[in-house]
This record gives structure tokens, C-alpha cells and sequence, in this order.
């Protein structure tokens, strides 16, 4: 039961300050009406807690973005930008239904998630890193090459399909392995989070793709 | 389990005929807390009652901003990536900060059960205090859900913390049917592959969290949902241990328990469960849909004949409210719950263009408890909210909404609405930076949905919802059954015959729900005379009520019925006294067109029954005696 009001450590004392500016700032608006900073509380651990002294174990992760973070962002951005380029080249050539729905989809999601990634690095002033990001890109996981690309593009109805799926899954699981990869390391929670959110929507497309290769006609 | 102090708050139609004075006033106070720019666009029959800030926030921190909600009495507690806040809500319009609880880690789903609130952890902690840090996945970490005690809501003390197997994404409260000693909690994560403790099929865990004792909440039992074709296999990884099969675990799970029912979403297959059994779910259906990439969420109708699913596509961090991605894409799809199969029947997407610079996917909401019909609220991200009436699935017909064009600077992450639901009359929108938006709607359709009494809610558990206003009570005829009935108080209870007569009714303390709605009911015609709200105590303040006539010699019923104690009814007889005091028991035989059946089949002596109603009149005047 012991109540520490604004006692927890520096996250608390940002809180705190973030809501000192907040209240000095407030003139012009309406009284948000959330109270005084006196009704932060920060109980202490349960009985039995896994560890109830000393402190935090393991490396406390930064809420600024590492190298880990810039990394996987820039490379995210070209392997996307790969597989954006092989679903767009679907229209018109996929014969099986679920490939084209499949590769729309694709160049739509993953076209707004560069973008997005791209708006990141922008914001973090990395420009320079995606140079960084194609650098790093060179012989990345799943990689597609120029030449699968070439390849697609002249090649249409099933033999399309084929090439699309065979491409893509390992395209895919390249990326689940990016995404692990800066999971292991520390860095922004927020970049974490996304770099879960992309590894769950890559192995979803893994699974519908295994699918669609298992019923696809042989070639 | 409602809080006591729901006992102060002005309720259902009372809130009403207050809501309608004040709509002029409240349509300009939220304005003032957002900059110009901000300002949002509101569709028809919808009033912007309140607007609070996310005390966490930090600037555009991601770590700081709210999830999804959950009731109980007169508090809202709102999930937040740092903790949670506590909400007074006895006023709707003027939410009150109880308590800001800091104890990072997200994604800060909740629940409330009576006092305990508890809370899913999914981030990779320290450990399992409310100092710990985040650390990577592949170190030693916690994860798993955290139980709070909120009875003293301005200073929670944190219970009980039980490690999951991969930590906690969503949960869901689902009641034990044998004991209200206990709740068990379902826990919905995946696995993650690389991760340290978090790898390869992960089962539903359930946790059994003793209400008495939430310090001795502990995992009761697992079981996979997924057979060996569809989930995970040890093949289905990459160097370095990542997961490429995602049919791992769920997302989230919406019971029902009352149909004993619950549907999952799985991420890559949308489940239908029977619960029947809370510690054995069976899995009785089970779908894929090349139009559904991730199953995030589902919400039955109150009848559990159709079920709407949210397809989170993109995981919030893009817009797909856009024409490029169609009507399909990131939408919301109803399907029908037939004996056989599900069956889909519709899709509905917001029909309001995001800018590419919002995020925009379907996201949580809840059913509006509109009879007859499937409406829900739900969030759309930075496509706000959208009440929807998914009646007709085919063509699904957007009532109302809430959308700020813009939120100033467009997050990296995701951001905008959370979670929308209705409670007690309202809407609450948790919105993940800006806090918390309380809505009304106006419309007269949604007069029932107003009505309902909420004493708490889990959004996830979904209540089957009685309108019991809308039927006339049955009173027994039996004099064995009246008898036990709480006595309703009429005053005077004996009567001249006349065209109409004025009396007034009331109840002692302790003999309703304390604030619920109460109908004062003639019998004779089955109509409402007063509806007027239980006092604090329970008890009814004397109410006036008009008793149509023409009152011919007979005694006629009256009976109060509260929305929450109903089925339980209180009981008075109004006697019409005959012009001679001799005329037989036959002359109340007169009149007796409508539910006024009983009389007709209960013969008992005149002098019974005024011997009754002088027991009554001695028994009201002593109550009345200060």
C-alpha cells in the first residue's frame, strides 16, 4: 500500500515536469481537469515479487533510437521497397486470384510502411543513413534481386505466380530474421513495437504463400 | 461488485431529461482544450460531452500512450503503455483523475473486476515491479499480467504479478459459472520467436484470480487452440530461432458468457469457442478469409447470432483508410453464426478518406445495446470513432462519428483512438495521446441503450443485455406468491371510486439498487405512471402518480420495478372501496381489460383483504413515523 506520489525514478520525474510545463502552458485552453501531479502513484511490488530488491536486471533500453534502431529501419525500408517492386508487377500478370489479392495488398502495405519508416529516419535527420540502409541491404536475408525482378517482369499467368511465391517467401522470412535480429538488441520500445508488428504481418504472408505454393500447378 | 458509489450518480432518465436541458451548454466546454486545427468533425446526434488529457503523456513519446478501457461502477480505468489511470465517472461530463498509476510496460490491457483491476504486460520487462525498465527479448525478463487492488482508488496496491508464458498482448475476464468467488482470465499473446522464453506454439494459459485473495491468482490450465496442420511446426523457422508461422496464439478474445460462447482472433484464423467449460474451451468453428489479414478483435451481437471482426491490417502503423486500400482492406467483416459453419455476410470500412499522414485500421469497440439491433461503436485509429448499425450486414449504415481531421503532427507510430465503448449512456474513446473523449448519443433511438444501468463493464466480456423496462412485469395471482413480494407503499391505498385519483408511492431504504431506474407500473392498463431514480439508500422517495381511471370498486395492483433488482418487483394494492361496505368480492370483477388477469382468478373474502390493507397502512405509517 505504500504510496510514493511522484517518487518512482526519473520516468516519474519526467512525468512530473512534463505536467509542470503542461500546467504552465495552459492559459490559453480550457482546465484539462486531470487533476494535480499529486495523484501519480507508483505502488510497491507484490508479495512473492520475482525481485523485490537491487536494481533492474538486464540492460535498461533506451527510449532514444540506437544504431540497432536506424539500422533496421533504413534496411527495412529497401526490402520493402524490393518487395513493393515484385507486387507491382502482379496487375496483370498473376493468374490465381489469391496472388494478385495477395501482391496488391503487399505493394500497399508495404509502400506505407516505407514510407512511414522513411518519415522516421527523416524526423531522426538520417538521410545520410539510407545510403547506410542500401549498404546494409547488400546481400540481406530474402533478398530480391534485380535480376528475379527482370525475370517477373517478362513472365506472366502461373509461371508468374510461381515466381512471385518462390521469391517472396524467402523475401518474407528474410525480414521476420531483420526483425528478430533487432529484437535481440536494445533500443526504442516504439521501434520495438514495430519491428514485432512487421515480423507478425511477414509470417502471416509466409503462411497464406506456403499455401498458395502447396496448390499453385507444378510448373 | 458495484462500487458504492454508485450510489451518487444521477442515472438513465434522470440523465436524460438533464442531458437534453443542458445540450446548448456542454456543446462548447471540450472545444476549448483543443487548438483550432484540432477540432473535430462530429456526425449527426452526437455531443461532445468531455474531453480529459492523457496524464502520462510525454510530447510524442510512445511509451506514454493510453490502450483500451474498463468499467466498474462509477470508475473508468484506462490502459496506458506507463500504467493506468483511474477515472471517477459518477459525472460523465466532468471525469475526475482518481489515480495515475505509473508501472510501465505495454500494452496496458485492462480489466476491472469489482475492486481488482488487471492489467496485460507484453513488453519484455526487468522484472515485475512498477521500477522495472524494458530489456531486450533474448535477456532475462517478466511478462504476464499484473493485479491491482483499487479499493482504495487513489492509492491501488499492486496484489499479485503472474509471470505468462509470452507475457500478456490482450485478456479477456471470463466469469467461473460455479462460483462469483473467482473470475478466470484468459491470456491472449503469440509467440515471438527468437524471443527467450516466448517461442513455438504458445497455449491459451488461464488464470484463476480468487476475488478474496487476488494475491493467490495463479495459471489453472492451458490448451492449444490450433491442431498440428494449422499452428506452428518445428519447421516453420529461420536462422537465429525466427518464427515464420504465425498461427501461434491469439490476439484477443471476446466472451459471452452467457451464451457461453467466445470468438477469437488469432491473428491468421478467426475461432468460434464454446466456454461452456471456462477451463476446457472447445473450438467449434474455425475460419480464414483471403480478405482478412490479421484478426485483431470480434464483437457478437446481443442475440450471438453474428459476429463482427476487426482486421487490423498494417498493425496500426498506416493508413488504410484510403481509396487506395479500398473498402475491403483493414475493415470490419460480420459473419453469421450458423450451426455448421460461419458464414460471412458483409464488410464495412469507414467511409471517411484518412490523410496518408493519419493512421487508419479497424480497431476496438463494443456492441450498443440497441433492442433488436447490432450496433457498435468502435476506433479507428486517427479515423476516430464510428458508430456503426451492422443490423443488415450487406449494408451496413454508419450513424455517427468522431474524427479530428488531424492530430497537429502525425505520430511515427501508431496513434488516435484506442478503444471506444458505450457505458451507462456514453461513449468513452481512449485515445492513445490525447487522452480521454467522453460522447453522448442523442439520437432517440438509443433512448434503451441510455437506460441501461451498467454497474461495470469488461468490453471483452460481453453482457447479454435486457431491456426489462420494455415489458410489463407479471404479477403472480397466487396469494402464496404476492405475499413474500417487497410492499410498495401507496398512499392513500384505499380509494373512493372516481375518474382518476392522485396517490404517492415509496419504498423504505435498502429496497432497490441503489441509483437504478424505476418504473412505477398500473396494472390494470400495464402502464408506466412514473419512472424515477432509487435514492441513495435504496429506498423510494414518495412519488406521485396519476391512476387513470374511471377507478371502479375492485383493488388493482401497482407495482415499482427497478432496471437492476428486476426480476424482483415491490407490490401494492390500491383498493376502490365499493359504495356499500357489504358489496361482495365479485364487484372487483369490473373492470379487467389488459393484464389485470390476476384479480379475476383470486377469490378472497372482502374482510381478508381489508384486513391486509389495514396491516399495510399500520406498516407504512410506522415507516413513516420519523
Amino acid at each position: 500500500m505504500t504510496r510514493r506520489a511522484r517518487g518512482g525514478g526519473p520516468r516519474i520525474a519526467r512525468v512530473a515536469v512534463a505536467l509542470l510545463i503542461a500546467v504552465a502552458g495552459a492559459g490559453c485552453t480550457a482546465d484539462p481537469g486531470t487533476g494535480t501531479a499529486a495523484t501519480f502513484v507508483t505502488p510497491s511490488p507484490p508479495d512473492g515479487s520475482e525481485r523485490a530488491t537491487g536494481a533492474p536486471t538486464g540492460d535498461p533500453v533506451d527510449s532514444e533510437a540506437t544504431a540497432a534502431d536506424v539500422a533496421f529501419v533504413a534496411t527495412m525500408v529497401v526490402h520493402h521497397e524490393q518487395a513493393v517492386e515484385l507486387a507491382e508487377l502482379a496487375p496483370g500478370r498473376a493468374r490465381d486470384p489469391e496472388v494478385a489479392e495477395l501482391a496488391a495488398r503487399m505493394a500497399l502495405v508495404q509502400e506505407a510502411e516505407a514510407d512511414a519508416m522513411r518519415t522516421w529516419l527523416e524526423r531522426r535527420d538520417s538521410r545520410d543513413d539510407m545510403g547506410t540502409g542500401h549498404d546494409l541491404a547488400e546481400g540481406m536475408a530474402g533478398e530480391i534481386s534485380s535480376s528475379t525482378i527482370d525475370r517477373a517482369a517478362e513472365l506472366d499467368g502461373a509461371a508468374f505466380d510461381r515466381l512471385f511465391v518462390q521469391a517472396m517467401i524467402p523475401h518474407h522470412r528474410g525480414a521476420v530474421e531483420m526483425a528478430e535480429a533487432r529484437l535481440a538488441e536494445a533500443g526504442d520500445p516504439a521501434v520495438t513495437r514495430w519491428a514485432r508488428a512487421i515480423a507478425t504481418a511477414q509470417a502471416l504472408e509466409i503462411d497464406r504463400l506456403l499455401e498458395i505454393e502447396a496448390r499453385l500447378p507444378a510448373g | 461488485m458495484r462500487a458504492g458509489r454508485a450510489v451518487l450518480r444521477a442515472r438513465s432518465a434522470a440523465i436524460v431529461v438533464a442531458a437534453i436541458g443542458l445540450a446548448a451548454v456542454v456543446l462548447t466546454p471540450p472545444a476549448a482544450a483543443a487548438p483550432a486545427d484540432h477540432e473535430p468533425s462530429i456526425g449527426p446526434g452526437l455531443e461532445w460531452v468531455a474531453h480529459r488529457d492523457n496524464p502520462f503523456r510525454q510530447g510524442d513519446d510512445a511509451d506514454f500512450i493510453n490502450s483500451d478501457l474498463a468499467f466498474t461502477g462509477d470508475y473508468l480505468v484506462q490502459g496506458n503503455y506507463a500504467g493506468f489511470s483511474i477515472w471517477d465517472i459518477a459525472d460523465p461530463a466532468a471525469p475526475e483523475l482518481v489515480s495515475a498509476v505509473s508501472c510501465p510496460g505495454g500494452q496496458g490491457d485492462v480489466s476491472a473486476v469489482g475492486n481488482l483491476v488487471i492489467v496485460s504486460i507484453d513488453e519484455t520487462m526487468s522484472d515485475d515491479s512498477c521500477q522495472a525498465s524494458r530489456v531486450p527479448e533474448t535477456d532475462e525478463n517478466w511478462e504476464g499480467l499484473r493485479i491491482f487492488d483499487i479499493s482504495d482508488p487513489r492509492s491501488p496496491r499492486y496484489a499479485a504479478a503472474v509471470r505468462t508464458r509470452c507475457g500478456s498482448h490482450t485478456h479477456t475476464v471470463v466469469p467461473d459459472p460455479a462460483s462469483t468467488d473467482r473470475v478466470f482470465v484468459y491470456v491472449n499473446a503469440y509467440s515471438r520467436g527468437a524471443s527467450l522464453n516466448c517461442t513455438g506454439r504458445n497455449p491459451l494459459q488461464i488464470v484463476e484470480v480468487p476475488l478474496g485473495a487476488p494475491e493467490e491468482a495463479a495459471i489453472a490450465g492451458e490448451l492449444d487452440l490450433f491442431d498440428d496442420e494449422s499452428a506452428f511446426g518445428p519447421e516453420d523457422q529461420v536462422a537465429g530461432g525466427a518464427e515464420t508461422r504465425s498461427t501461434t496464439g491469439c490476439h484477443d478474445i471476446t466472451a459471452y458468457p452467457a451464451k457461453g460462447l467466445a470468438v477469437a482472433a488469432c491473428r491468421g484464423d478467426g475461432l468460434l469457442l464454446s466456454i461452456a467449460d471456462p477451463l476446457a474451451p472447445v473450438v467449434l468453428q474455425r475460419v480464414r478469409d483471403p480478405a482478412v489479414t490479421f484478426w485483431h478483435s470480434g464483437i457478437f451481437d446481443n442475440d450471438a447470432t453474428r459476429i463482427v471482426f476487426q482486421d487490423e491490417l498494417g498493425d496500426g502503423f498506416i493508413n488504410t483508410c484510403s481509396p487506395a486500400f479500398g473498402a475491403d482492406r483493414g475493415a470490419d467483416a460480420v459473419w453469421l453464426i450458423q450451426p455448421d459453419a460461419l458464414v460471412k455476410a458483409g464488410t464495412y470500412k469507414l467511409p471517411r478518406a484518412q490523410s496518408d499522414l493519419e493512421k487508419c485500421v479497424a480497431h476496438s469497440g463494443g456492441l450498443v445495446p440497441v433492442p433488436g439491433r447490432f450496433i457498435i461503436a468502435q476506433a479507428w485509429l486517427e479515423g476516430g470513432v464510428s458508430v456503426v448499425d451492422l443490423t443488415d450486414p450487406a449494408a451496413p449504415v454508419e450513424l455517427t462519428w468522431f474524427d479530428r481531421p488531424s492530430y497537429g503532427t502525425s505520430m511515427d507510430y501508431t496513434a488516435g483512438i484506442w478503444a471506444v465503448y458505450h457505458y451507462d449512456g456514453y461513449l468513452y474513446a481512449s485515445d492513445m495521446y490525447e487522452g480521454l473523449e467522453v460522447l453522448r448519443l442523442t439520437d432517440p433511438l438509443f433512448a434503451d441503450a441510455a437506460r441501461y444501468d451498467d454497474v461495470g463493464l469488461n468490453p471483452q466480456t460481453q453482457p447479454a443485455y435486457a431491456w426489462v423496462w420494455r415489458e410489463a412485469p407479471v404479477v403472480p395471482t397466487a396469494e402464496e406468491e404476492r405475499a413474500p413480494l417487497e410492499t410498495l407503499s401507496v398512499d392513500p391505498a384505499a380509494i373512493e371510486p372516481a375518474e382518476s385519483a392522485e396517490v404517492t408511492v415509496s419504498l423504505p431504504p435498502g429496497s432497490l439498487t441503489p441509483g437504478e431506474t424505476v418504473d412505477i407500473w398500473w396494472m390494470p392498463t400495464q402502464s408506466v405512471l412514473a419512472t424515477v431514480t432509487a435514492a441513495a439508500d435504496g429506498s423510494l422517495a414518495p412519488t406521485p402518480a396519476n391512476l387513470p381511471g374511471p377507478l371502479e370498486p375492485g383493488r388493482y395492483d401497482v407495482v415499482a420495478r427497478g432496471d437492476v433488482s428486476a426480476p424482483r418487483l415491490a407490490l401494492a394494492s390500491v383498493v376502490v372501496a365499493a359504495p356499500s361496505p357489504t358489496s361482495s368480492p365479485d364487484a372487483s370483477r369490473a373492470r379487467g381489460d389488459g393484464g389485470g388477469v390476476w384479480w379475476l382468478l383470486v377469490v378472497v373474502p372482502f374482510a381478508l383483504a381489508l384486513a391486509y390493507h389495514a396491516a399495510l397502512a399500520w406498516r407504512r405509517r410506522r415507516r413513516a413515523a420519523p
